[in-house]
Protein backbone atom coordinates (compact mmCIF):
# COMPACT_ATOMS: atom_id res chain seq x y z
CA UNK A 1 0.00 0.00 0.00
CA UNK A 2 1.14 3.23 -1.38
CA UNK A 3 1.20 6.09 1.65
CA UNK A 4 1.24 9.99 0.86
CA UNK A 5 3.96 11.90 3.22
CA UNK A 6 3.02 15.56 2.88
CA UNK A 7 5.70 17.64 5.15
CA UNK A 8 4.27 21.02 5.50
CA UNK A 9 6.32 23.51 7.69
CA UNK A 10 6.54 24.82 10.78
CA UNK A 11 5.26 23.97 14.09
CA UNK A 12 6.88 22.47 17.33
CA UNK A 13 8.64 23.62 19.91
CA UNK A 14 11.71 25.87 19.36
CA UNK A 15 14.88 25.67 21.35
CA UNK A 16 17.38 26.28 18.54
CA UNK A 17 19.30 29.12 17.50
CA UNK A 18 20.29 30.05 13.96
CA UNK A 19 23.05 31.87 13.73
CA UNK A 20 22.26 34.91 11.43
CA UNK A 21 24.45 34.43 8.52
CA UNK A 22 25.51 35.09 5.00
CA UNK A 23 22.18 34.66 4.03
CA UNK A 24 20.98 36.67 6.93
CA UNK A 25 19.41 40.49 5.04
CA UNK A 26 20.61 43.76 6.32
CA UNK A 27 22.73 45.63 8.69
CA UNK A 28 23.03 43.01 12.39
CA UNK A 29 20.51 44.44 14.67
CA UNK A 30 21.61 46.79 17.16
CA UNK A 31 24.21 48.30 14.52
CA UNK A 32 24.58 51.77 15.42
CA UNK A 33 24.59 53.89 12.06
CA UNK A 34 26.25 57.36 12.77
CA UNK A 35 26.12 60.58 10.61
CA UNK A 36 28.13 63.69 10.97
CA UNK A 37 28.89 66.55 8.51
CA UNK A 38 31.49 68.87 7.95
CA UNK A 39 31.39 71.82 6.18
CA UNK A 40 34.97 74.80 5.36
CA UNK A 41 34.19 77.86 4.20
CA UNK A 42 35.79 81.56 3.56
CA UNK A 43 35.37 84.37 5.89
CA UNK A 44 34.43 87.93 3.66
CA UNK A 45 38.54 88.62 3.48
CA UNK A 46 38.91 84.95 1.92
CA UNK A 47 40.47 83.42 4.46
CA UNK A 48 39.69 79.99 4.58
CA UNK A 49 38.20 78.79 8.16
CA UNK A 50 38.54 76.07 10.78
CA UNK A 51 36.33 73.32 9.58
CA UNK A 52 33.31 72.94 11.81
CA UNK A 53 31.35 69.59 12.04
CA UNK A 54 27.73 69.13 12.81
CA UNK A 55 26.45 67.48 15.81
CA UNK A 56 26.36 63.68 15.33
CA UNK A 57 23.06 61.41 14.92
CA UNK A 58 22.56 58.07 15.15
CA UNK A 59 20.05 55.19 14.34
CA UNK A 60 19.83 52.18 16.00
CA UNK A 61 18.67 48.68 13.86
CA UNK A 62 16.16 46.71 14.68
CA UNK A 63 15.91 43.38 14.66
CA UNK A 64 13.65 41.80 12.07
CA UNK A 65 12.88 38.35 12.39
CA UNK A 66 12.24 36.02 9.17
CA UNK A 67 12.98 32.27 8.32
CA UNK A 68 12.59 31.05 4.87
CA UNK A 69 11.78 27.18 5.31
CA UNK A 70 12.56 25.26 2.04
CA UNK A 71 10.64 23.68 0.62
CA UNK A 72 7.80 24.66 2.69
CA UNK A 73 5.93 21.12 1.56
CA UNK A 74 7.42 18.06 -0.03
CA UNK A 75 6.01 14.75 -0.29
CA UNK A 76 6.42 11.58 -1.14
CA UNK A 77 4.88 7.92 -1.79
CA UNK A 78 6.19 4.77 0.58
CA UNK A 79 4.99 1.62 1.02
CA UNK A 80 3.59 0.31 4.05
CA UNK A 81 6.64 0.58 6.80
CA UNK A 82 8.91 2.36 4.88
CA UNK A 83 11.39 4.93 6.75
CA UNK A 84 11.15 7.98 4.21
CA UNK A 85 13.73 11.39 4.72
CA UNK A 86 12.56 14.60 4.00
CA UNK A 87 15.31 17.16 3.79
CA UNK A 88 14.60 20.84 4.37
CA UNK A 89 16.66 23.66 5.39
CA UNK A 90 15.48 26.44 6.65
CA UNK A 91 17.17 29.98 6.59
CA UNK A 92 17.59 32.53 8.67
CA UNK A 93 16.98 35.62 6.86
CA UNK A 94 16.41 38.26 9.87
CA UNK A 95 19.00 40.50 11.03
CA UNK A 96 19.97 39.10 14.10
CA UNK A 97 20.57 35.10 15.70
CA UNK A 98 17.09 33.94 16.46
CA UNK A 99 15.36 30.54 17.98
CA UNK A 100 12.35 28.93 15.99
CA UNK A 101 9.64 26.63 17.03
CA UNK A 102 9.04 24.12 14.14
CA UNK A 103 6.72 21.61 14.24
CA UNK A 104 5.02 19.59 11.18
CA UNK A 105 1.66 18.49 9.83
CA UNK A 106 0.48 16.03 7.37
CA UNK A 107 -1.84 15.48 4.87
CA UNK A 108 -3.45 12.40 2.97
CA UNK A 109 -4.49 9.23 4.29
CA UNK A 110 -1.91 9.00 5.88
CA UNK A 111 -0.33 9.02 9.99
CA UNK A 112 3.53 8.40 10.42
CA UNK A 113 3.99 6.25 13.28
CA UNK A 114 6.64 8.33 14.67
CA UNK A 115 8.33 11.67 13.10
CA UNK A 116 11.84 12.48 14.53
CA UNK A 117 13.78 15.17 13.04
CA UNK A 118 17.72 15.59 12.89
CA UNK A 119 19.98 18.14 12.53
CA UNK A 120 21.96 18.02 9.52
CA UNK A 121 25.30 18.35 11.46
CA UNK A 122 27.70 17.49 8.44
CA UNK A 123 25.71 19.22 6.13
CA UNK A 124 25.79 16.59 3.50
CA UNK A 125 21.77 16.61 3.36
CA UNK A 126 21.62 13.22 4.21
CA UNK A 127 20.95 11.56 6.88
CA UNK A 128 24.06 9.52 8.33
CA UNK A 129 26.02 8.51 10.85
CA UNK A 130 27.72 11.92 10.90
CA UNK A 131 24.88 13.32 11.64
CA UNK A 132 23.33 14.14 15.59
CA UNK A 133 21.39 12.16 17.65
CA UNK A 134 17.26 12.58 17.18
CA UNK A 135 16.16 15.73 18.29
CA UNK A 136 13.04 13.90 18.49
CA UNK A 137 10.26 16.25 18.23
CA UNK A 138 12.69 19.41 19.26
CA UNK A 139 14.92 20.52 16.67
CA UNK A 140 16.42 22.33 13.88
CA UNK A 141 15.52 19.88 11.22
CA UNK A 142 17.02 19.89 8.25
CA UNK A 143 16.74 16.33 8.21
CA UNK A 144 12.91 14.62 8.92
CA UNK A 145 12.41 11.18 8.95
CA UNK A 146 8.50 9.85 8.69
CA UNK B 1 77.79 134.80 6.40
CA UNK B 2 76.07 132.91 3.23
CA UNK B 3 77.61 130.10 3.16
CA UNK B 4 76.52 129.40 7.26
CA UNK B 5 73.28 130.09 6.05
CA UNK B 6 73.25 127.92 3.18
CA UNK B 7 74.62 124.97 5.98
CA UNK B 8 71.60 125.91 7.80
CA UNK B 9 68.81 125.32 5.16
CA UNK B 10 70.12 122.27 4.24
CA UNK B 11 69.79 121.21 7.86
CA UNK B 12 66.22 122.11 7.91
CA UNK B 13 65.67 120.47 4.34
CA UNK B 14 67.34 117.29 5.89
CA UNK B 15 64.76 117.29 9.19
CA UNK B 16 61.96 118.00 6.94
CA UNK B 17 62.71 114.77 4.47
CA UNK B 18 63.49 112.97 7.77
CA UNK B 19 60.08 113.87 9.14
CA UNK B 20 58.33 112.83 6.20
CA UNK B 21 60.02 109.44 5.78
CA UNK B 22 58.81 108.57 9.54
CA UNK B 23 55.36 110.50 8.49
CA UNK B 24 54.82 107.94 5.66
CA UNK B 25 56.73 105.16 7.52
CA UNK B 26 54.04 105.58 10.53
CA UNK B 27 51.37 105.73 7.73
CA UNK B 28 52.70 102.47 6.31
CA UNK B 29 52.87 100.53 9.30
CA UNK B 30 49.57 101.62 10.94
CA UNK B 31 47.66 100.88 7.15
CA UNK B 32 49.36 97.11 8.61
CA UNK B 33 48.25 97.26 11.59
CA UNK B 34 44.69 98.30 10.89
CA UNK B 35 44.03 95.90 7.96
CA UNK B 36 45.70 93.35 10.35
CA UNK B 37 42.87 93.86 13.02
CA UNK B 38 40.45 94.17 10.59
CA UNK B 39 40.88 90.54 9.24
CA UNK B 40 41.35 89.08 12.49
CA UNK B 41 37.95 90.54 13.62
CA UNK B 42 36.64 89.31 10.57
CA UNK B 43 37.66 85.85 11.22
CA UNK B 44 36.78 85.69 15.21
CA UNK B 45 33.09 87.32 13.78
CA UNK B 46 32.59 85.04 10.92
CA UNK B 47 30.88 81.67 12.72
CA UNK B 48 29.19 78.84 10.72
CA UNK B 49 27.14 76.62 12.31
CA UNK B 50 25.89 72.88 11.25
CA UNK B 51 23.05 70.74 12.35
CA UNK B 52 21.99 67.62 11.13
CA UNK B 53 18.92 65.24 12.04
CA UNK B 54 17.47 62.53 10.72
CA UNK B 55 14.24 61.17 9.90
CA UNK B 56 12.42 58.06 8.96
CA UNK B 57 9.92 58.16 5.65
CA UNK B 58 6.86 55.80 6.21
CA UNK B 59 4.21 55.49 3.45
CA UNK B 60 0.90 56.27 5.67
CA UNK B 61 -2.34 55.42 4.20
CA UNK B 62 -4.34 58.40 4.87
CA UNK B 63 -8.19 59.05 3.47
CA UNK B 64 -7.30 56.48 1.04
CA UNK B 65 -4.60 57.79 -0.03
CA UNK B 66 -0.92 56.63 0.34
CA UNK B 67 1.33 59.51 1.88
CA UNK B 68 4.85 59.82 3.24
CA UNK B 69 5.13 61.12 6.89
CA UNK B 70 8.10 61.39 8.51
CA UNK B 71 8.83 60.35 11.98
CA UNK B 72 11.51 59.91 14.60
CA UNK B 73 13.99 57.35 13.64
CA UNK B 74 16.18 56.37 16.57
CA UNK B 75 14.96 52.60 16.01
CA UNK B 76 14.89 51.68 11.83
CA UNK B 77 15.11 48.73 10.18
CA UNK B 78 16.68 47.58 7.14
CA UNK B 79 14.66 48.83 4.18
CA UNK B 80 13.60 51.35 6.10
CA UNK B 81 13.88 55.16 3.85
CA UNK B 82 15.65 57.71 6.44
CA UNK B 83 15.94 61.56 5.09
CA UNK B 84 19.23 63.10 7.14
CA UNK B 85 18.81 67.01 7.11
CA UNK B 86 21.88 69.61 7.42
CA UNK B 87 21.18 72.82 8.42
CA UNK B 88 23.33 75.54 8.08
CA UNK B 89 23.56 78.98 9.81
CA UNK B 90 25.72 81.73 9.78
CA UNK B 91 25.98 82.39 13.74
CA UNK B 92 28.44 85.20 13.43
CA UNK B 93 28.53 89.11 12.41
CA UNK B 94 30.46 88.85 8.36
CA UNK B 95 29.55 87.00 6.00
CA UNK B 96 30.06 83.34 5.22
CA UNK B 97 31.91 82.58 1.27
CA UNK B 98 32.40 79.64 -0.37
CA UNK B 99 30.60 77.15 2.15
CA UNK B 100 31.23 73.47 1.45
CA UNK B 101 29.55 70.94 3.18
CA UNK B 102 30.75 67.07 3.16
CA UNK B 103 28.67 64.22 4.17
CA UNK B 104 30.61 61.15 4.47
CA UNK B 105 27.63 58.38 3.90
CA UNK B 106 27.72 56.27 6.96
CA UNK B 107 27.96 52.67 6.79
CA UNK B 108 24.49 50.77 6.80
CA UNK B 109 23.15 52.99 4.65
CA UNK B 110 22.96 53.09 0.55
CA UNK B 111 22.04 57.12 -0.15
CA UNK B 112 20.09 57.48 -3.33
CA UNK B 113 21.72 59.32 -5.65
CA UNK B 114 18.58 60.96 -7.21
CA UNK B 115 17.52 62.01 -3.82
CA UNK B 116 19.94 64.64 -2.91
CA UNK B 117 18.56 68.29 -2.79
CA UNK B 118 19.83 71.40 -1.63
CA UNK B 119 18.25 75.21 -2.96
CA UNK B 120 21.08 77.14 -3.64
CA UNK B 121 23.54 74.63 -3.54
CA UNK B 122 25.68 72.20 -6.01
CA UNK B 123 25.64 68.75 -5.70
CA UNK B 124 28.41 66.84 -6.11
CA UNK B 125 28.97 63.21 -5.26
CA UNK B 126 31.98 61.06 -4.42
CA UNK B 127 32.48 57.49 -5.30
CA UNK B 128 36.37 57.38 -4.18
CA UNK B 129 36.20 58.32 -0.59
CA UNK B 130 36.11 62.02 -1.00
CA UNK B 131 38.99 62.18 -3.66
CA UNK B 132 37.16 63.06 -6.50
CA UNK B 133 33.13 64.58 -6.48
CA UNK B 134 30.70 64.49 -9.59
CA UNK B 135 27.40 65.36 -10.47
CA UNK B 136 25.31 62.37 -9.64
CA UNK B 137 24.38 60.00 -11.17
CA UNK B 138 28.30 59.52 -11.20
CA UNK B 139 28.95 57.61 -14.04
CA UNK B 140 32.30 54.49 -14.35
CA UNK B 141 33.60 53.05 -17.01
CA UNK B 142 33.31 49.78 -17.92
CA UNK B 143 35.18 47.78 -20.07
CA UNK B 144 33.69 45.56 -22.16
CA UNK B 145 34.88 42.13 -23.56
CA UNK B 146 35.64 43.72 -26.73
CA UNK B 147 37.50 46.17 -25.30
CA UNK B 148 35.30 49.25 -25.89
CA UNK B 149 34.29 50.96 -22.66
CA UNK B 150 30.54 51.70 -21.63
CA UNK B 151 29.50 54.59 -19.10
CA UNK B 152 26.96 53.28 -16.73
CA UNK B 153 26.04 55.08 -13.61
CA UNK B 154 27.49 53.78 -10.14
CA UNK B 155 25.95 51.48 -7.86
CA UNK B 156 23.95 53.39 -5.30
CA UNK B 157 26.15 51.02 -2.75
CA UNK B 158 29.18 52.63 -4.12
CA UNK B 159 28.68 56.05 -2.68
CA UNK B 160 30.96 57.57 0.03
CA UNK B 161 30.59 61.43 0.31
CA UNK B 162 28.19 63.77 -0.92
CA UNK B 163 29.50 67.22 -0.95
CA UNK B 164 27.05 70.30 -1.15
CA UNK B 165 28.88 74.21 -2.46
CA UNK B 166 26.67 77.25 -1.36
CA UNK B 167 26.73 79.13 -4.31
CA UNK B 168 26.47 82.35 -2.41
CA UNK B 169 27.66 84.20 0.53
CA UNK B 170 25.88 83.79 3.25
CA UNK B 171 24.71 87.14 5.46
CA UNK B 172 25.02 86.70 8.98
CA UNK B 173 21.70 85.12 10.42
CA UNK B 174 21.27 83.37 6.96
CA UNK B 175 20.21 80.16 7.14
CA UNK B 176 19.76 77.03 4.51
CA UNK B 177 19.33 73.49 4.10
CA UNK B 178 20.48 70.66 2.56
CA UNK B 179 19.44 66.56 2.55
CA UNK B 180 19.37 63.42 0.92
CA UNK B 181 17.79 59.76 1.49
CA UNK B 182 19.41 56.78 2.41
CA UNK B 183 18.41 53.32 2.80
CA UNK B 184 19.30 51.28 5.65
CA UNK B 185 20.74 48.66 4.32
Amino acid sequence: MKKLCVFSAVLYTLTVGLAASAEAAGTLAGTAISNQAYADYKDANGNAMTRVFSNTVTVSVSQVAGINVDPASISSTAKNGDVIYFHVQSFNTGNANDSQTYTYATSGAWTPTSVRMFHDANNNHVYDSGDGPSLLQVGSLLLMSC
Amino acid sequence: MTKAFFITGRLIMATYIGVRKSLILLCFLTGIVFFGSADAQAQQETKLDLKTTVEKELKVKKQGKTVLEKVPAENSSPGDQLVYTITYTNAGKGAVVDATIVNPIPRGVTVDPMGIEGTDANVTCSIDSGRSFHAPPVMVKIKKPDGSLESKPAPPESYTHIRWIIKKPLAPGQTGQVNFKATVK
